[in-house]
């Protein structure tokens, strides 16, 4: 009752313009939605820093909008799955420019290349290079830890949907990574 | 037996999201199904894998970098009598000013690096050459996302040159006819990434991986010319740059002739081993022969993989790629695998997460004859994302059996309304490819 009350406030403040409320929004919700960014780019952390600043500008400036009919944590998911969903739609054209001829030109030495990945590098990687539709249900549940319900409104989708969804997210995942099998 | 399966409800039993009896059905079933075992033994291993992600906190000077752009719209605001607006000017201008800049630095990036590299640039800036050269063919190649895939077509579409003059949607020679063909392509330049070598071939620059490849006939080389060989032993790799278009990595144990390199086309043959290419390019421009098959690149990455005897596996991981042999074409899209056996040519693509009776009994109807007993499994086993086989079985059956994959089919992708079972039994080609949209849009949702 008090920390919804808190919320409450918190979000009247923001409302109201305080700078210290916004920024006790951005401290309890910044690892949300790096996150969910970082995860979606496959590791890509200047992608990831990019989207988290545009949300919370968006954020600050939508917060009035905001009525309170959905968590404020589903509304803060939405709009950071909608900003990556946009970025990536920004940064297609460009990034494989990068890519192809920046990786060439950028010569590494063996060793880098071929030095053994973490794990979770490999599965951040590899969630990344999933389709969206089964990117963004793994990493909302893996990551931010959200229940089948939750990823659901946060993707306006139904429960079967998301199962459903998962289940071949899952089997992705187990064929493009089975040579970890062992490590796990 | 008509036994019920939970194939569906396995991703929600390994989670705990099952409750109460629902929960225990699956797991008494579980204990007598292997076939649903095996799959809830592959999405318990992907839940593993997934649980490896993990939350990680933003950079410390973030909330710096968000305050500043905060005073930077509260400044504007204070300026402006309509604050909002004023907001949005600003943004709107900024938006413009970055436009350019990025607007600048591409074409600068664009011009440098790439070299009139679309048809639209080509044409323009040499109209000239535009005329006596090969036929680059676009297919509508939805992207990595339907949105973006959709997006990246439009845009490629949009890129080529005027329509009404110089291009036309028409049909392939094989299966499918979605493509749009221009009629009078543009060349393109050879990009300045295409040297002459010392003994004046084309050449494109190699780049060492691993251990010692060889280029030509010397360890030493960095350019492979038209003609020449890259063999890699077991403990060497490399990375061929293909003209301006992208990169070909060749895995250990490999062996690439270099074929060919023209505006027109640039084309590698994988006698054995493995390569993974990334191109960017107008689809068509970039083609690898392999013993069994041609693999055309339609804007893609993909793994392609010949063994000892000259049959392969095409693994897409982004956009399309084209399998063709004799006459059959297999359309791979992102996600997809396709075999192909020396001698027997392409087999029907399927969803890299098929059942493995599913890939069996393709295996076994694509090259050992499997016939309808084959085919019967096929059906049994097709899931919705299967349906990507299906629609190409349709062209690879006869009459009867042909009637049972449009059954099959119409399960999974309901026909669109223009679509009849008589025109697609008697294999009417506008009726395929609509259909074929229908799955394109479920493949890619």
């Amino acid at each position: 009752m008090t920390e919804k009350r808190t919320e409450q406030d918190l979000l009247a403040e923001c409302r109201n313009g305080s700078r210290e409320a916004f920024e006790l929004l951005f401290i309890a919700n910044q690892k949300r939605v790096f996150s969910v960014a970082l995860n979606f780019f496959g590791g890509r952390r200047e992608l990831a820093e990019d989207v988290t600043q545009q949300v919370f500008l968006k954020i600050f400036n939508k917060i009035t909008n905001f009525r309170g009919d959905a968590e404020l944590t589903t509304w803060i998911y939405r709009m950071t799955v909608n900003a990556c969903i946009d970025e990536q739609r920004k940064t297609r054209r460009f990034f494989s420019i990068e890519n192809f001829f920046g990786e060439f030109r950028t010569k590494k030495t063996p060793d880098e290349k071929f030095q053994q990945r973490e794990v979770a590098d490999e599965v951040q990687k590899a969630v990344g290079e999933l389709k969206l539709k089964f990117r963004l249900p793994i990493l909302l549940k893996y990551s931010e830890g959200l229940s089948y319900e939750e990823i659901a409104k946060v993707l306006d989708c139904s429960i079967g949907t998301i199962s459903s969804r998962l289940n071949r997210g899952h089997k992705m995942l187990a064929q493009k990574l089975q040579h970890l099998k062992s490590e796990i | 037996m008509n036994e019920k399966h939970y194939k569906e409800k396995l991703s929600g039993f390994v989670n705990h999201e099952l409750h109460g009896d629902e929960r225990q059905r699956v797991a008494e079933h579980l204990l007598q199904c292997a076939d649903c075992r095996s799959e809830h033994d592959r999405i318990k291993l992907g839940a593993s894998l997934a649980s490896h992600l993990k939350q990680t906190d933003a950079p410390e000077n973030l909330w710096h970098k968000i305050e500043k752009a905060l005073d930077g719209k509260e400044e504007k605001m204070k300026i402006s009598p309509v604050p909002n607006f004023a907001f949005f000017g600003s943004r709107a201008a900024a938006a413009m000013i970055g436009l350019v800049l990025v607007g600048g630095l591409i074409a600068a990036v664009y011009f440098g690096f790439l070299q009139n590299d679309s048809p639209k640039i080509a044409q323009n800036e040499n109209p000239v050459q535009t005329a006596n050269v090969e036929t680059p063919r676009v297919i509508s190649t939805p992207n990595e996302t339907p949105a973006n895939q959709r997006a990246a077509t439009n845009q490629a579409i949009q890129n080529l040159p005027n329509a009404n003059s110089n291009f036309q949607i028409a049909p392939q020679t094989t299966n499918s006819n979605i493509k749009v063909l221009p009629k009078n392509p543009p060349a393109q330049p050879l990009p300045r990434e295409t040297l002459p070598a010392q003994n004046n071939l084309p050449s494109w620059n190699v780049e060492t991986l691993a251990g010692m490849p060889k280029v030509g006939n010397s360890f030493e080389s960095e350019k492979l010319a038209v003609g020449e060989f890259l063999e890699t032993d077991a403990n060497s790799r490399a990375r061929v740059q293909v003209a301006n278009i992208g990169n070909v990595e060749i895995e250990p144990n490999s062996r690439v002739k270099f074929v060919k390199t023209t505006a027109t086309e640039h084309r590698l043959s994988l006698e054995k081993g493995e390569l993974k290419a990334k191109i960017l390019a107008p689809p068509r421009l970039f083609i690898v022969d392999t013993p069994s098959a041609v693999a055309v690149d339609l804007g893609c990455e993909y793994t392609l993989e010949v063994d000892q005897d000259g049959n392969g596996r095409l693994h897409v991981t982004s956009g399309f790629v084209a399998l063709e042999r004799n006459g059959r074409e297999s359309i791979v899209p992102a996600g997809a695998i396709a075999i192909t056996k020396k001698g027997k040519g392409v087999g029907t693509p399927f969803a890299e997460d098929a059942s493995p009776k599913f890939q069996a009994a393709l295996y076994k109807f694509d090259f050992e004859n499997g016939g309808g007993e084959a085919l019967q499994t096929i059906i049994k086993e097709a899931g919705l994302y299967d349906s990507l086989t299906l629609w190409h079985l349709l062209s690879r059956t006869q009459k009867t059996e042909r009637e049972i994959v449009f059954d099959a089919l119409a399960v999974q992708v309901k026909p669109p309304a223009n679509v009849t079972r008589e025109g697609t039994l008697k294999l009417d080609k506008k009726m395929l490819d609509a259909w074929w949209k229908e799955i394109e849009n479920v493949w890619f949702e």
